[in-house]
C-alpha cells in the first residue's frame, strides 16, 4: 500500500478490488491443476469440432484406462514416501505371462491371476528389500524392473507372443458393456477403490501416516513395514494389471509393451500430487494427472501434431504444474 | 590501556515465544579462555551463534578491537577472526584429514588440485599444532577424539583471532583431552582469544581464566575462575524462580507398576539400568543432553532392543520386543521433539489423535465415521485442544496445541507407564500448566509416570523423586526430601 490514498470512493473500490483479486488469486492457487485441465479441453474443442465428440470423449477414456490403472498403482507406493521405478517393465511381463499361458490353452481366468501373480511376486520382493533388508526403494525397483525386462526377453527371445486368444480374453481390452468399453469399466472400478482405500479405511489412514512421517507413525505403534510393503505390492498389482489389459487390447504379448507407460505413469502421478494444495499424493489427485496426459495426447493427435511434440508439451506441462504448486502460499 | 578483544554488549535474542538471550554480557581479552558454563537451553549455542553470525541478535552490538562490527554470516564471522568449532563435526567424512583441513582454501592450478601442495600445507599446519594425526585416510575412519583434532587444525590454519569451542571434549579420552588443553595454551600463548562451552566444571576450573555463568539467557554471574568454588557455580546456574505454573499434588502412592531391571543396551550406550515407579507416583528422570535419558525411554518402548535386562509392568515381564508390544502392555511415550517425533504435520488433527488405537475408532476398517469424530471431539474438549476443525492439518496449530495432541493419542485407551519426554519444551506457560494438569491426572489414574525434563525446576517440581543419569548409567536417585535443582545438577555433572 503505497502512495498517498485517493478520496473515500475510490478507496473503498480499491479494497473491493483488491479483495476480489485476492480471492481470485485464492481460487487460482487452490485449483490452479484443475484449471489447466479446464484450459486445455476449451483450447482443443475450440480448435478441433471433433475432440468433444461422444465418441472422441470414449476414446479419450479407452486410452487412458491402463496408464490410469498404473498410475493408480503406483500412487499408493508414493504415498507410504517410496517409489517404484519397475512399472514398466512388470506391466509388461504380466501380460507375456498371460498370452503365454493363453496359448497354451490355459483357461483365461487361471492365465490373468498367473499375470498378476508374477506382477506381485515383484511386488512382494520389493517390499522384502525396502522393509527387511533396508534398500531405498528407488534401488530396489529399478532392480526389479531390469529383472523383469531381462526375464521377458528370455523367454521370450525378444519375439511378440501371437496367437488366436480366447474371446473372454479378448473382452477385457476390446469388450463393450453398452457403449461403455470394458477396459474404462474396469478402470473406473480400481480408481474408486484406490481412492476409497485412501482415504476412507485404516490401511490408508496408516499409508499416509507413514508417507507424512515415518518415525512418528513407528512410535505411534504402527507396522510400518507392512503398509510400506502393501503400497510396493499394489503399484505391481496394478502395473501387472494395466499389462494384461495392453495385452489383450494388441491381442499378443509383447516383451516392451507397457515400458512406454512408465514415464506417463510417472507424470500423471507428479501432476496428480499438484491438484490437492496440501502436496500428498491421492488417487483422485492422479487421476485429473492422467486425464490431462490424456488429453494433451488425443487434442494434439486431432490436431495433427507430431508424436515428439507430445513428448516436449507434456514435459513443459509438468515442470509448469510443479513449479506452481511450488511457489503456491502454504495455508 | 587498550580496547579488549572482544566485547558482546546487551545482546538479545528474540525467537517466536521465547527470549533466548536477555541482555547479555561478555567480554574477553588477547590470550583469554573464557568459560561458558549453564543449564541445557540456558542461552550457549545461541549467544554463540550470534558471535558467528548464524543468528542477527535483537538488540545490542558486537565490538572487536573496539570497533562495531556485524557478522552477516559465518562466512563473515571468520573473516574478521571468529573461527567457531561446532559441536557436531563439520567435516566432510570421506575426504582425508589434509582435504578437510583445507576445504574451501585449496591450492589448484586452473582450477585442478594440486595434491601435493595440499598435503604439504596440511601437514605444516598440523605440526605447528604438534599434533600428529594421519593425513591420507578418510576422517570418517578416525576416531572421534582425532576427528575433533582436525576440525580444530580446520579452524586453526584460518589463524582466527578469536576461537570459539561448543563442548569440545564430549567426544575425547582423557589422552586426547590433553592434547587439546595443551593446544588451546598454545593458542592462548599466541594471544588469541578463548571462548569455552563445557558441562564439566573440573575443566572449567583446570582450564579457564574467567568464567559466565548463563541462566535462562541472562548472565548468573561472570568473573575470574578463582572467584568461585563449584559449588557456587552450580547454585548459579539453577533457575530459583519457581513460579506458579506448576501443578502439583500429592496423590496416594499404590503398588509398584513399572519395574526396569539392569537394562542394557551396548549399541546406544545404555549400561545396566534398573529403576522402579508406582501407581500414582510422577518420576523424574534428570541428566545433561545425552546421558542416555530419550535413549533409555526407547528401549523401554519397544524402539530399540535390550542386549539384556528386563521390563515388568504390575510385575509380569513385558520387556517389549517392539513399540506395539509395548503399547499392549500399557506402556505409552509422549516422545522428545514433537515435530519430528511425535506429529504427522500433513495430517489431521483427528488423524493424528486416533492414529495409535485407530482400530478402536472404526467400524469395519473404515475412518472418518462417526466412531473416530465422536471419541476425538470429546478428548478435544476435554484437553482443550484449540483448532478450528478437527479434520484441519495439525501442522496449523500452535505449539502448545500440538503438543495436547501428542498427549491426547495416549488418552483413548487407559494405560499403565507414561514416559514424557521433554513434555513442555516450547511451548508457552499456559499450555505447560495444562500438560502438568494431564500429567497428574494420569498419576491419580493410578498409572506410573516417568518424567524426562532438561528444565530442572520443572523436574524438581513435578517429580515426587528423580532418577539421575549420566554416561549412558544410573548416576543416582534422589528422594523427595533431598529434592532440589542443586542436587540433581551435581549428580548429573558428577565429579564436582
Amino acid at each position: 500500500m503505497d502512495g498517498p490514498s485517493g478520496s473515500g470512493t475510490q478507496a473503498v473500490e480499491r479494497a473491493v478490488g483488491g479483495v476480489f483479486r485476492e480471492r481470485l488469486t485464492n481460487i487460482i492457487w487452490e485449483y490452479g491443476t484443475l484449471i489447466g485441465l479446464l484450459v486445455l479441453v476449451v483450447f482443443f474443442s475450440t480448435m478441433s469440432d471433433a475432440f468433444l465428440r461422444f465418441g472422441n470423449i470414449v476414446n479419450i477414456l479407452r486410452q487412458i484406462s491402463m496408464l490410469a490403472i498404473i498410475a493408480t498403482g503406483l500412487t499408493f507406493c508414493m504415498v507410504t514416501g517410496d517409489f517404484d521405478l519397475g512399472i514398466g517393465s512388470i506391466g509388461s511381463i504380466a501380460g507375456v505371462m498371460t498370452v503365454s499361458l493363453l496359448v497354451r490353452g490355459v483357461p483365461t481366468i487361471i492365465s490373468v491371476l498367473a499375470g498378476l501373480g508374477v506382477a506381485a511376486l515383484f511386488g512382494l520382493a520389493n517390499a522384502v528389500l525396502v522393509t527387511r533388508v533396508g534398500i531405498s526403494s528407488f534401488i530396489s525397483t529399478l532392480a526389479a524392473g531390469s529383472v523383469a525386462t531381462g526375464v521377458t526377453f528370455l523367454y521370450t527371445q525378444g519375439q511378440a507372443i501371437y496367437a488366436q486368444l480366447p474371446p473372454a480374453f479378448e473382452f477385457i481390452g476390446r469388450g463393450y458393456v453398452g457403449i461403455i468399453p470394458a477396459p474404462v469399466i474396469i478402470m473406473a472400478l480400481i480408481v474408486a477403490l484406490g481412492q476409497f482405500v485412501l482415504s476412507r479405511t485404516r490401511t490408508g489412514r496408516y499409508m499416509h501416516a507413514i508417507g507424512g512421517n515415518i518415525t512418528a507413525a513407528r512410535l505411534s505403534g504402527i507396522a510400518v513395514s507392512k503398509y510400506r510393503g502393501l503400497g510396493l505390492l499394489f503399484s505391481s498389482l496394478g502395473a501387472g494389471a494395466a499389462g494384461i489389459i495392453l495385452a489383450s487390447r494388441l491381442g499378443s504379448g509383447q516383451p516392451t509393451a507397457a515400458s512406454g507407460f512408465f514415464l506417463d505413469a510417472i507424470s500423471a502421478a507428479f501432476l496428480g500430487q499438484t491438484v490437492l494444495r496440501d502436496g500428498r499424493p491421492s488417487v483422485i489427485g492422479t487421476f485429473i494427472g492422467v486425464l490431462i496426459i490424456g488429453v494433451i495426447n488425443n487434442g494434439l493427435t486431432l490436431l495433427g501434431v507430431s508424436y515428439y511434440w507430445q513428448d516436449i508439451s507434456k514435459g513443459i506441462i509438468i515442470v509448469l504444474a510443479v513449479t506452481l504448486a511450488t511457489l503456491r502460499p502454504k495455508h | 590501556m587498550d580496547s579488549p578483544l572482544l566485547e558482546m554488549k546487551g545482546i538479545s535474542m528474540d525467537f517466536p515465544g521465547v527470549r533466548a538471550l536477555d541482555d547479555v554480557d561478555l567480554t574477553l581479552r588477547r590470550g583469554e579462555i573464557h568459560a561458558i558454563v549453564g543449564e541445557n537451553g540456558a542461552g550457549k549455542s545461541t549467544l554463540i551463534k550470534v558471535l558467528s553470525g548464524v543468528y542477527r541478535p535483537t538488540a545490542g552490538k558486537i565490538l572487536m578491537d573496539g570497533k562495531e562490527v556485524q557478522m552477516s554470516n559465518p562466512r563473515h564471522a571468520l573473516a574478521c577472526g571468529v573461527g567457531v568449532v561446532y559441536q557436531d563435526r563439520t567435516l566432510v567424512p570421506f575426504l582425508t584429514a589434509a582435504d578437510n583441513i583445507l576445504l574451501g582454501n585449496e591450492p589448484a592450478r586452473y582450477g585442478v588440485l594440486d595434491r601435493r601442495s595440499i598435503q604439504e600445507r596440511a601437514k605444516k599446519a598440523l605440526s605447528m599444532l604438534n599434533l600428529s594425526i594421519r593425513m591420507d585416510v578418510p576422517v570418517c575412519e578416525m576416531s572421534a577424539g582425532d576427528q575433533q583434532l582436525v576440525d580444530i587444525a580446520k579452524i586453526a590454519l584460518m589463524e582466527p583471532r578469536i576461537m570459539v569451542l561448543d563442548e569440545p571434549t564430549a567426544a575425547l579420552s582423557d589422552h586426547e583431552t590433553e592434547s587439546l588443553f595443551k593446544l588451546l595454551h598454545q593458542f592462548r600463548r599466541q594471544g588469541v582469544g578463548i571462548v569455552y562451552i563445557s558441562h564439566h566444571l573440573n575443566e572449567v576450573f583446570e582450564m579457564a581464566d574467567t568464567v559466565t555463568v548463563l541462566r535462562n539467557g541472562q548472565v548468573a554471574g561472570c568473573g575470574s575462575v578463582g572467584q568461585f568454588t563449584s559449588t557456587e557455580i552450580v547454585r548459579l546456574m539453577i533457575d530459583r524462580d519457581l513460579g506458579g505454573q506448576y501443578v502439583k499434588e500429592a496423590v496416594p502412592v499404590g503398588d509398584e507398576v513399572l519395574r526396569v531391571e539392569n537394562l542394557t543396551c551396548s549399541r546406544i550406550g545404555l549400561e545396566n539400568i534398573s529403576l522402579s515407579v508406582r501407581a500414582g507416583e510422577i518420576v523424574g528422570l534428570g541428566g545433561l543432553m545425552g546421558a542416555g535419558r530419550s535413549e533409555l525411554a526407547s528401549v523401554i518402548f519397544g524402539v530399540a532392543r535390550a542386549d539384556f535386562g528386563r521390563v515388568y509392568v504390575d510385575g509380569q515381564d513385558v520387556t517389549p520386543r517392539s513399540v506395539p508390544a509395548a503399547i499392549r502392555a500399557g506402556i505409552y511415550l509422549v516422545p522428545e521433539k514433537r515435530r519430528e517425533y511425535g506429529l504427522i504435520s500433513s495430517e489431521s488433527v483427528m488423524a493424528n489423535i486416533s492414529l495409535p488405537f485407530l482400530r478402536d475408532f472404526t467400524k469395519w476398517g473404515i475412518v472418518g465415521t462417526s466412531a473416530e469424530r465422536a471419541p476425538v471431539g470429546t478428548l478435544m474438549r476435554d484437553l482443550k485442544v484449540k483448532a478450528r476443525r478437527a479434520t484441519d492439518p495439525v501442522a496449523t496449530l500452535s505449539g502448545g496445541n500440538q503438543q495436547k495432541v501428542v498427549v491426547a493419542k495416549w488418552l483413548a485407551k487407559p494405560g499403565r507407564v507414561f514416559i514424557f519426554d521433554e513434555p513442555t519444551q516450547g511451548i508457552d506457560v499456559g499450555a505447560k500448566t495444562e500438560v502438568y494438569q494431564m500429567m497428574l491426572n494420569i498419576a491419580r489414574d493410578g498409572a506410573a509416570v516417568l518424567l524426562i525434563s532438561s528444565d530442572l525446576p520443572e523436574l524438581v517440581a513435578m517429580s515426587d523423586r528423580v532418577y539421575v543419569m549420566r554416561g549412558g548409567r544410573m548416576a543416582g536417585e534422589i528422594e523427595h526430601v533431598d529434592l532440589s535443582g542443586e542436587a540433581v545438577l551435581r549428580c548429573a555433572l558428577g565429579g564436582v
